[in-house]
């Protein structure tokens, strides 16, 4: 849910960005309705250009779209619906707390032959980082990740492809890390989760 | 002990410095004189001989002084002897050097066969295994906490002190911690002569100095066993082995810990 009113506000600001965004916002604001075609002529632009701005507009409810029968065949008219375009995000809402809350008690251990390497830290007891290698033959593909201290000191204790299964809080609890760093390490629990580096355990 | 965990050792690491020795004689020998050849003999014996300081320098293991000392006495008396390029005509002194290079000799080759010049790692490894009958693989390359211990920095450094010097394991002393790397015979040249002065891709015991131990063994390591044994009971029952060595050296029954290992009855030369 999050992730679409993310994608929501980088597809208006998309188009907010273009150079001709002002101009044409402002013929929009003066004219009671517009086609494509005239809005083009009247900014000088490719009216597939103008046409695909005006769609954009009407799909995230800026801009209403109606038919017009022409003695022709039927076109669109575009309309202004809204006085503002408000672009806000709450920063706190991508804070994984719920689903942290929940993940841990997720039972979890290395997976059996995952293509993965973990590298350890020089001179100290946590993972510095994680090589997963996806794909096969020539597509094969590698990807480095580079932990954090908390998260690099949980996947040090975490149990091997042939222990036991353990929840996220207990290997948190021999990690000697507090909750504090969950929404961090459920972060990479799920792309390893994701990668099938790690295993977790169904309920 | 009698189901062998560990596959036979073939390796011939160990003669190579022997057969290096042996072929450069028999090159120069041939092309420029028996003269020459005894010569190089000589000088790679002292060659070796200063390998052997250092080795005991890093290690403190008393096989390494003896081996210092029988290969600087038998390079002497070659390169002083009527066949070397030093010859003076004296007959004595060579003599006197052959003598000390033969008993050097001789009590080496007692230290060999009473595997008190013997690295223990395959000792290590077969004892680590020997209750382990689950073969359902689980290799990772991370390491493994396995336990906590109480001790103090100072019992730490001194097992760490007993095992290189009973070549057991070779330490690296760490700023929070040491690291013990099990070390097999033919595969110690690279750390005892310091060519190559890190552990990576070996297997290793670290234990910091709030006790805790932890296990990682390599992939070359673990696939030296005839089967691909239960990953994490492997590393635990390694960890679980140096714990107890830990508890005979700091009882002070460190000869205990040579005790076991001699229970694997593994060549003295392996």
């Amino acid at each position: 849910m999050r992730t679409d009113k993310i994608k929501d506000i980088s597809k208006v600001c998309h188009y907010l960005a273009k150079d001709y965004a002002e101009d044409f916002l402002r013929i929009l604001v003066n004219y009671t309705d517009i086609s494509a075609s005239e809005a083009a002529s009247r900014l000088d632009m490719h009216i597939q250009t103008a046409q695909e701005f005006l769609e954009a507009l009407t799909v995230m409810g800026y801009v209403e779209k109606t038919t017009v029968i022409d003695k022709k065949r039927p076109y669109f008219r575009y309309r202004l619906i809204r006085d503002k375009i408000v672009v806000e995000i709450d920063l706190l809402s991508l804070k994984e707390e719920k689903n942290s809350a929940e993940g841990s008690n997720y039972r979890i251990r290395e997976k059996m032959y995952a293509d993965v390497k973990f590298t350890t830290a020089r001179y100290d007891d946590y993972i510095a980082n994680v090589v997963i290698w996806t794909g096969m033959g020539r597509n094969k593909k590698e990807r480095r990740i580079s932990l954090t201290v908390p998260q690099g000191k949980f996947l040090y204790h975490l149990p091997f492809p042939t222990a036991k299964h353990e929840t996220i809080a207990s290997i948190m609890k021999k990690a000697a890390l507090n909750n504090e760093h969950l929404p961090e390490i459920m972060d990479i629990v799920n792309l390893l989760i994701e990668y099938e580096s790690i295993e977790k355990m169904e309920p | 002990m009698t189901v062998r965990k560990l596959k036979p050792d073939y390796d011939i690491t160990g003669l190579l410095p022997a057969t290096i020795t042996l072929i450069l004689f028999g090159i120069v020998s041939i092309f420029s004189g028996l003269k020459w050849g005894i010569t190089v003999v000589a000088f790679v014996f002292i060659l070796f001989s200063i390998f052997s300081l250092i080795a005991y320098v890093r290690t403190n293991a008393f096989n390494y002084l003896i081996a210092l000392f029988a290969l600087l006495f038998y390079g002497i008396f070659l390169a002083i002897s009527q066949g070397g390029i030093f010859y003076t005509g004296n007959t004595q002194i060579p003599k006197l050097f052959m003598l000390l290079g033969i008993i050097f000799f001789v009590f080496l080759s007692y230290l060999l066969i009473s595997k008190k010049a013997k690295w223990r790692g395959r000792d290590i490894f077969e004892i680590a295994a020997q209750e382990i009958r689950e073969a359902e693989n689980g290799f990772t390359g991370r390491p493994q906490p396995i336990d906590k211990i109480p001790l103090t920095k100072e019992e730490l450094f001194g097992f760490a002190e007993y095992l290189s010097k009973n070549l057991v394991a070779f330490p690296f002393r760490e700023a929070h911690r040491v690291v013990f790397v099990i070390v097999k015979m033919g595969k110690e040249f690279s750390l005892v002569y310091g060519f190559k002065n890190n552990y990576d891709y070996r297997s290793w015991i670290s234990i910091d100095f709030e006790g805790n131990l932890t296990v990682k063994i390599s992939q070359e390591d673990y696939l030296d066993y005839k089967e691909n044994l239960t990953f994490d009971r492997l590393g635990k029952s390694l960890g679980n082995l140096f714990t107890q060595f830990f508890y005979d050296y700091k009882k002070g029954e460190g000869i205990r810990i040579l005790d076991k290992l001699n229970e694997a009855s593994i060549s003295p030369f392996s």
